[in-house]
């Protein structure tokens, strides 16, 4: 399918953003709800297995990076195949492209935390603090945009299943993550973030622009920290 | 028209609201615009409809329902072109089932586009289109954006030659790759083409208009509106006073008048979502049109606001 890029018409001196985007921020809203019915009971279990995650940085133990990097890497493979190439596809040509990125980002997960074992741990005293914050958004924070949508509750954006916050559940970890992987498995879900605030600039979706927003707080803090660091 | 009296859509709409004649005495009195298809001579409505986000719905009850009453007011009140393409997700499928719902009116004029790099793939995604809006044939069938144009007008070619769609074109959009459409106008037998043209993005007048008109090639204009950019743009200012010497009661009929009076231009595919917007979009099938002077009024006009 062809890459459908930002327009530039010479005629118009505006770069058409609508051009990107084939539906509008109702039909955003209502595809969400009715993905979140379709797979109904899932987000409860992805709530639970995020907690995990959760309670394995909190409190470090053993075996704990394999399960944390399992968790991670089931998030970002289901987003890929259920949201994107299975309900998301119909709407937006994009979205094979979105899925297989994910796919990708799943797979660079699993080689890093449960291969590798890239350590997750506080750096900085007070670090925790902060990161576990850009969890919180990403747990409770973006759902809570979501009731200002179209359909409410029912459309709520929830981790583990919707790319969004598992994409800034992700970011919060990497926080926490040393060595330059970390930088590499912060690619996608900073695209991906950019790409939502694009979305939720050129169609008016609060969320979207909430998960922009912390996003790229939490770059800051990792290119902060990492120039703390050296 | 006082310049303290600034029309909206709902202002004007509000109006009509209170005067429920007065569309239907409109129809009474005229028979909807339009222009003939230069390869054949069939008439089209110059206004018709997109369908670029605004039916890309899903399978939202509530959203497909709004749609229908979308195409019904459409065809309500004359009109005939729908324009589709595969790019636009979920829209042809919904396009479909609202048909049905309408009891699939005969005067539709159905129109599409293949969008796919290989030439092979063409056949089985036209196929599919014609599924999802529950046709025989496509009246239109054109190849977006100019993608692997020379192998897909082979296939619609053969195809119109067989019967399977009566008419070819090709398309682009937001003003993009206008010499290729050129050089593929002057060199292809084309019965449509297809491309952007409004009050502000006016480069179509120079060359693809006269070149159409030329070659005897009907045009489908799309992004009237920029989408709603131009409308969001000039709704705080008054229309003009000399905007009823052409019966342009709102900005949005302002808008599609100026497109519609281009004597090249065949049919306007303005998109919307809104039953209300779309009667108001419609209301241009009737009444007046500006001449050239009150054109070149309307382009100093909207270029001093």
């Amino acid at each position: 399918m062809p890459t459908c890029v930002a327009a530039w018409s010479p005629t118009s001196r505006v770069c058409s953003l609508d051009r990107l985007f084939p539906f509008d921020a109702e039909v955003l809203s209502a595809l969400h709800a009715q993905y979140n019915e379709m797979i109904w009971p899932a987000q409860p279990i992805a709530l639970l297995l995020a907690l995990i995650v959760v309670w394995l940085v909190v409190s470090p133990r053993r075996g704990g990076m394999r399960v944390t990097g399992a968790i991670l890497a089931a998030a970002w493979l289901w987003c890929a195949l259920v949201f994107f190439l299975q309900h998301f596809a119909a709407y937006d040509f994009m979205a094979p492209v979105y899925g297989w990125t994910f796919v990708v980002q799943a797979a660079l997960l699993l080689w890093a935390l449960t291969g590798r074992q890239t350590p997750l741990r506080s750096r900085p005293a007070g670090h925790l603090g902060i990161v576990l914050g850009v969890i919180a958004a990403a747990l409770f924070g973006l759902p809570l945009v979501s009731v200002a949508g179209d359909f409410g509750w029912a459309a709520a954006r929830l981790v583990g299943v919707a790319p969004g916050p598992t994409a800034l559940f992700t970011l919060g970890l990497l926080l926490l993550a040393e060595g330059r992987m970390r930088w590499l498995l912060m690619v996608i879900p900073l695209a991906w973030c950019a790409v939502a605030g694009v979305t939720g600039w050129a169609l008016g979706v609060p969320e979207n622009l909430a998960l922009a927003g912390v996003a790229l707080a939490a770059l800051v803090l990792a290119v902060a920290g990492n120039w703390r660091a050296n | 028209m006082s310049k303290f009296w600034k029309p909206t859509r709902r202002a004007v709409l509000g109006g009509l609201a209170a005067l429920p004649f007065a569309s239907r005495l409109a129809r009474a009195q005229d028979a909807p615009i339009t222009r003939a298809i230069p390869s054949t001579g069939e008439a089209l409505p110059v206004i018709g409809m997109g369908s670029w986000i605004t039916f890309n719905v899903g399978d939202n009850e509530r959203l497909r329902a709004e749609r229908a009453e979308v195409l019904r007011e459409f065809f309500a009140r004359g009109a005939r072109v729908i324009d589709c393409s595969p790019m636009y997700g979920t829209s042809a499928a919904v396009i479909g089932d609202c048909l049905e719902k309408l009891g699939r009116p005969p005067q539709l004029f159905a129109a599409s586009k293949v969008w796919t790099w290989l030439q092979g793939d063409g056949p089985e995604q036209m196929a599919e289109q014609r599924d999802a809006w529950g046709v025989d044939r496509f009246d239109l069938m054109q190849v977006h954006n100019l993608l692997n144009w020379d192998g897909h007008l082979e296939t619609l070619k053969a195809d119109k030659e067989a019967g399977r769609l009566r008419y070819l074109g090709v398309t682009t959009s937001h003003g993009s790759r206008h010499e290729e459409l050129e050089a593929v106008m002057k060199s292809q037998p084309l019965d449509f083409v297809q491309f952007t043209y409004n009050i502000l993005d006016r480069e179509a007048e120079d060359r693809l208009l006269p070149l159409a008109a030329e070659r005897g090639q009907a045009v489908l204009v799309n992004r009237p509106f920029r989408r709603k950019a131009l409308i969001r743009r000039f709704e705080d200012y008054p229309l003009p006073d000399w905007a009823a010497e052409f019966d342009a009661a709102t900005w949005p009929q302002f808008l599609l008048k100026f497109i519609a009076s281009h004597p090249a231009v065949t049919c306007v595919i303005p998109a919307t979502s809104r039953a209300d917007h779309m009667a108001e979009n419609m209301a241009v099938l009737y009444g007046r049109l500006p001449d050239a002077d009150l054109r070149r009024r309307m382009v100093a006009y909207v270029e001093g606001l």
